[in-house]
């Protein structure tokens, strides 16, 4: 068994003294526990404390108050006495009870398994305490140890409960008390006027707030109330309790005088209602003003019953319906509307009524009872009351003169819209014998002749040059006397000898009798179309000529997917000949059968929506030749959209050459990945395990290096130089195998490369500080800025390696010689980074090898290195679209430079 | 990551980059840099980034100590970061329907960052413990500055606060390794009057006159109040705790009347301990945290909180530590880096134990998926 120390005696005492004295700091009871419980927590290292403690206070006697630490969920306060807590509280050993399995904790509390402990809190409570490590901390020793202390603390909780329960008792009686006196002092603190008169109706008291009621009737106590109130009061039933609204003074009150039979007094409670009796008389004179504004309106107002029978008519609509109140109240309002309109307008209401409309507007005719028409414009809002149609308001305007001014302005616009319409097209009338009677001004301007060159004058002879034109206008003009129009093209000739293409519309004349007279035409100029569809159809046989010399198959089809256009170089590729392919489907021509649907579907979503994500795209896909051979094609489709509809047009490529080759390329490229990552993942795999006993060793290493520090040993120097050699070995390995690692995970890609506008000048700044500021030989790295600043996009973390690696090597090659300088040079197109040192440079013949992988130059001699840095800093500056230079002669010093371009 | 300049810029552009509806972004900000953290916050909460982080004396970065510049480190979101205000205040009000809902959502640990130098970080670790840390283990540090001049250093997405703690639940498991190597030198010693973090009298008599008195006798070293700091960083309270190491606690000046005052609290009738430490006993307990962190699962984000107090005792050997604990992270997992800070004062939560505010510690911090568990 552990013999505890001396220490350890000292330390058992003072943590029991500690604890009994964080007992008894507060007479609350939770304050108590609480600082016991947590000290108890703290000092023993313990993972659960609870206490079950009987109340004085509770209610039921199989209830306890329950605390712990932590608080275990729910939070409560009280529960029910556990019954193996009650077996241990009745039992008569009061010493601790020790428990060291799960099982048989009393509660079970989901902690885990440990060691228990239970201690007695008089015959009224529990402490149990908990620990996740069976051991000393709750061995029966310790349990010994701590009774005391437990007892003094479970003596302390009594003396809570005790305080609480007198604490409780106190507030009790206090709150008795205000009750008592609250009621007491009711009335003289009610907020309304309470009086007390007596049966001889003199004033026996008056409460606070009926002192204005004093006042104004100057009642005093004693006094006989005053007439007026005396009246009221006689004047009610004889029920025990009267209510009466009247006006004292200033304000209004309701009274509610209630007897008290048997007893020689009764009391008259008042409210003051002066607000509420003001609203309502504010309330009558706002009626008041509205009915006088009604009255005196310019416009018509009345009112209809939901029947349509007239309830009110203002003096306005009265007026203007030239009538009588007498004659106008009680009438239907249909009679009022003009015959013509009258079974429309009432079909209008009678649908506001059945529809609940809230608000109709309508124009309509209206007859005055002298039989005068007039139009009125009317708004008709029904009146709604407890959700109820209950009748319509009507707010009508005589608007005749509107109405008359709006009905002669469409009789002058119809007049004039043919004229104004037709003032563009020329007009020709010939008789029968095709003489010119008359041409417009329109006409004049078509065939380049005035009036008098025309009239009197053949229009056959004059103005048609051909005799298809000829033999159309005498077809046109038989037509025209038989009674019949038609509508032609022709083309008739110019003063000045050109053409001019026509759209003729032909009709007959006919004179005061009804005989065909003549004939009339109206001419439109369709030079201009005539002449684009000429260019427009010409422009397409050159580009027809374009498409089939195309090197590419062009092919069209339309929104139903069928061809429009097939190319000489679609009939190669595809050994449809165009006469074959047109009007075919394309989905059942050239597209293979598994991309059917999804081709029909996408064609549909585009003419759907508008979305199209393969169209103006280079594809590539596979298609079929008219053998059924499938084949590579590249190809792109556009949609063009003529006359509403779309048509897609594709340019094909056969790519089947291409294809095979590229597929040769990327097996051979996938060969060489598999190959790489093979060699990166036995590299990292090798390097990693090599690392892990690395480092056990080197910690191992370094704890004996500590240890021995301050021992004296026999040969203790050789011992340091063994260890230093350890050391140095390690961490030229660790240093070896961190590069390899490395440069394995930039070989595959894997480092992680962020570029973003960087300082970099405080970003070398900062890295000479934090990493070069302090040399075992003191030199002092500087750093020359020249051109104009400017930020970079740099990754910061990598670029940092890139120089940390150069600089790091510039003082390693240039020991006992200057300080190496870093200079960043701020060129137009580009910046430079160098690092020169003065050291034992590098031979010619090596430079060329120099950035390979595990090559050290020839003088190097016993400088360590692992011939990786500079192989990593290429690939890195690479990473940054950089250059990596360097200049040397051997024994005066080399300049390494990254140059990264903005 | 690590940023070397730290800009509302680089930080924006950097966050923006990565894939932010899933991810919660902590940024650790070392005290030496010009942010603007109101244009940052307002730049972040545009590009609606969820974040959380604080500041801090200086930043780890591998086996780097960085004065200046951002790290930031990505971890899949699970809940929004939650902050608690009002920690000068002793009825601070803990979030309880956050915890629970994070708890529902499957939260497994969480980090939380926390003003160093707020009064009521015991009452708070209190709440804290009974409501959610004996569920799952916390990560955490203290943040301030070096100065120990109280100051805005909490970050949340509504600003930067004073006196207010920011806790981001993970669905991660997390290993813990919490170490710190000191060993009882001289006590134990009574503390008869204090409170909070203020210990006014020792075995009966004023506070700094037994501490002067003991540390003449332990090392013949004459602490003054001029040169308080400077001695008193060699020698730490520990304060008992039965079975484990002790919990320090770091006196970081004294006053007129001869109080000392400590970073973390210190109950009243406690004893403590005056402790001693060598650089190679902290070097040890380096390497065993970070051994316990690592024994069961390989690193994926490891986090480090170490000691501002402890960089100051150990000077130039606290390369050695990160080298260390570095070089044990890279082994077990090259592609993971260390990340963490130095900070005022650590966090952890281990196997469920009490929830301590720690000093003169180093606490590391495994954050891993299932799949990496050994």
């Amino acid at each position: 068994m552990k013999k505890n120390s001396k220490s350890d005696i000292l330390q058992d005492v003072l943590l029991l003294y500690e604890l009994s004295l964080s007992i008894g700091k507060s007479l609350d009871f939770y304050e108590n526990a609480d600082a016991f419980l947590r000290t108890m927590m703290s000092r023993k290292n313990l993972e659960f404390t609870s206490i079950w403690v009987k109340s004085l206070l509770e209610d039921k006697s199989d209830h306890v108050r329950f605390y712990s630490i932590p608080q275990h969920r729910p939070s409560v306060n009280t529960v029910r006495l556990p019954t193996k807590i009650k077996q241990c509280l009745e039992r008569e050993d009061k010493h601790p009870l020790l428990l060291s399995k799960d099982s048989d904790a009393l509660i079970d509390k989901n902690i885990g398994p440990g060691t228990y402990a239970y201690f007695p809190l008089g015959d009224f409570g529990m402490l149990e305490l908990f620990s996740q490590h069976s051991g000393d901390k709750l061995s029966a020793k310790k349990l010994v140890q701590l009774e005391k202390v437990v007892l003094k603390f479970g003596n302390m909780l009594q003396a809570s409960l005790l305080h609480e329960k007198l604490k409780k008792e106190i507030k009790q009686r206090t709150e008795a008390e205000q009750r008592v006196e609250s009621i007491a002092r009711f009335p003289e603190e009610n907020p309304s006027p309470i009086i007390r008169i007596s049966v001889d109706y003199r004033l026996m008291y008056a409460n606070r707030s009926a002192s204005y009621l004093l006042t104004v009737f100057d009642l005093n106590v004693g006094h006989r109330i005053p007439d007026v109130l005396l009246n009221e009061i006689i004047g009610k039933s004889n029920s025990l309790r009267k209510e009466f609204e009247m006006k004292v003074g200033m304000r209004y009150y309701s009274f509610l005088l209630v007897e008290f039979r048997g007893n020689d007094y009764m009391n008259i409670y008042g409210k003051e209602i002066t607000e509420k009796k003001e609203a309502e008389i504010s309330l009558r004179e706002s009626e008041m003003k509205y009915r006088q504004l009604v009255e005196a309106a310019n416009d018509i107002i009345y009112s209809i019953d939901t029947l349509g029978y007239v309830t009110y008519a203002n003096p306005k609509a009265i007026q203007t319906i030239e009538s009588s109140e007498e004659a106008i109240i009680g009438r239907f309002f249909g009679e009022l509307v003009h015959p013509s309109q009258r079974e429309e307008v009432v079909g209008f209401y009678y649908k506001q009524l059945t529809e609940n409309i809230e608000s109709t507007y309508l124009r309509f005719a209206s007859i005055t009872d002298t039989g005068a028409e007039l139009w009125l414009a009317q708004t008709v809002r029904a009146i709604v009351e407890d959700d109820k149609v209950t009748g319509f308001t009507a707010i009508a305007r005589d608007v005749t003169e509107n109405v008359r001014a709006e009905q002669q302005l469409k009789r002058s616009e119809e007049k004039y819209r043919g004229i104004i319409e037709n003032m563009n097209l020329g007009l020709l009338e010939v008789n029968n014998n095709e003489i010119i009677n008359y041409a417009n001004a329109s006409f004049c301007k078509i065939t380049g002749y005035s009036q008098q060159e025309l009239i009197g004058k053949n229009a056959s002879e004059l103005l048609l040059m051909h005799h298809e034109e000829k033999k159309m206008m005498i077809e046109n003009h038989k037509l025209c006397e038989g009674g019949l129009s038609n509508v032609y093209e022709m083309e008739i000739k110019h003063r000045s000898g050109k053409n001019v293409h026509t759209m003729v519309s032909g009709a007959p004349l006919y004179d005061q009798h009804g005989k065909v007279e003549g004939s009339v035409g109206i001419h439109l100029d369709v030079t201009d179309r005539i002449t684009s569809e000429e260019a427009l159809r010409e422009s397409e046989n050159k580009l027809r000529a374009v498409i089939d010399s195309s090197l590419d198959a062009v092919i069209s089809i339309d929104e139903i997917g069928f061809i429009i256009e097939w190319n000489r170089r679609a009939e190669e590729i595809f050994g449809y000949s165009r006469e074959e392919a047109l009007g075919r489907e394309i989905s059942e021509t050239i597209i293979p059968h598994k991309y059917r649907r999804r081709h029909n579907l996408g064609v549909q979503r585009f003419l759907n929506t508008g979305y199209g994500p393969v169209l103006h795209k280079r594809l590539e896909l596979e298609a079929l030749r008219k053998d059924g051979s499938s084949f590579h094609i590249e190809l792109s489709i556009a949609p063009i959209k003529v006359k509403g509809h779309y048509v897609f047009s594709a340019f094909v490529r056969d790519i089947t050459l291409e294809k095979m080759g590229k597929l040769e390329m990327e097996k051979a490229l996938q060969k060489e990945k598999e190959l790489n990552e093979l060699k990166s993942k036995f590299v990292s795999m090798t390097s990693h395990e090599f690392r892990t006993p690395l480092t056990t060793i080197q910690a191992n290493a370094e704890l004996l290096e500590f240890r021995l520090e301050n021992e004296t040993l026999i040969g203790k120097d050789k011992v340091d130089k063994n260890l230093q050699r350890i050391n140095g070995e390690i961490m030229r390995l660790t240093h070896l195998l961190n590069d390899i690692l490395l440069l394995g995970r930039v070989e595959a890609g894997k480092i992680p490369f962020n570029l973003r506008s960087t300082d970099a000048v405080a970003l070398v700044e900062e890295l000479l500080s934090q990493s070069f500021s302090t040399q075992k030989d003191h030199r002092k790295v500087t750093l020359t800025v020249k051109g104009r600043a400017r930020e970079l996009l740099l990754d910061e973390h990598i670029f940092s390696h890139i120089l940390s690696n150069l600089i790091t090597n510039a003082l390693k090659y240039s020991q006992d010689r200057p300080a190496p300088e870093v200079k960043i040079d701020f060129r137009l197109a580009e910046v430079v980074f160098s690092v020169t040192d003065y050291g034992i440079g590098i031979p010619e013949d090596d430079r060329t090898r120099l950035f390979d992988s595990f090559f050290r130059a020839s003088n190097v001699d016993n400088i360590q290195g692992t011939g990786l840095g500079l192989s990593i800093v290429k690939q890195y500056t690479a990473m940054h679209k950089g250059q990596l230079e360097v200049t040397s002669k051997v024994g005066i010093g080399s300049t390494f430079s990254v140059v990264i371009p903005y | 990551m690590y940023l070397p300049i730290a800009t509302v810029e680089n930080i924006v552009n950097e966050l923006q980059k990565k894939n932010h509806r899933d991810t919660v972004f902590l940024l650790l900000i070392a005290e030496n840099n010009s942010l603007a953290y109101s244009d940052l916050v307002e730049a972040l909460n545009e590009c609606q980034v969820t974040f959380f982080g604080a500041i801090f004396p200086a930043l780890i970065y591998g086996n780097e100590k960085k004065n200046k510049g951002v790290i930031i480190h990505e971890f899949p979101k699970l809940t929004g970061p939650i902050l608690i205000e009002g920690l000068d205040k002793e009825e601070f009000v803990l979030p309880s329907v956050q915890f629970e809902e994070a708890l529902e959502c499957g939260a497994k640990s969480a980090i939380m960052y926390i003003d160093g130098l707020t009064p009521n970080i015991t009452p708070f670790f209190n709440k804290l413990y009974d409501n959610l840390s004996h569920t799952l283990d916390f990560f955490g540090g203290g943040a301030g500055s070096l100065s120990m001049q109280q100051q805005p250093c909490i970050l949340s997405s509504r600003g930067l606060h004073q006196d207010a703690a920011i806790i981001t639940f993970l669905d991660l498991d997390l290993d813990l390794g919490v170490k710190h190597g000191w060993s009882k030198a001289y006590g134990p010693i009574v503390i008869t009057k204090g409170e909070n973090n203020v210990v006014q009298e020792l075995n009966w008599e004023n506070a700094f006159e037994v501490y002067q008195r003991s540390l003449f006798e332990l090392s013949g070293e004459r602490v003054t109040k001029e040169n308080f700091f400077e001695t008193a960083k060699s020698f730490p309270f520990g304060v008992y705790k039965e079975g484990c190491e002790d919990i320090i606690r770091d006196p970081v000046r004294t006053n007129e009347a001869g109080d000392m005052i400590f970073v973390g609290a210190i109950p009243e009738n406690s004893a403590i301990n005056i402790m001693q430490g060598t650089t190679e006993e902290l070097l040890k307990a380096s390497w065993q945290a970070v051994e316990e962190a690592l024994k069961d699962s390989r690193p994926v984000h490891c986090l480090v909180t170490d000691c501002i107090s402890r960089f100051m005792y150990m000077g130039d050997k606290l390369q050695k530590e990160l080298d260390v604990v570095n070089r044990m992270v890279q082994a077990s997992n090259p592609d993971c880096i260390l990340e963490g800070a130095l900070t005022l004062g650590e966090i952890s939560s281990f196997d469920g134990k009490y929830l301590e505010f720690l000093n003169k510690s180093i606490v590391i911090g495994n954050f891993y998926e299932k799949e990496f568990q050994k």
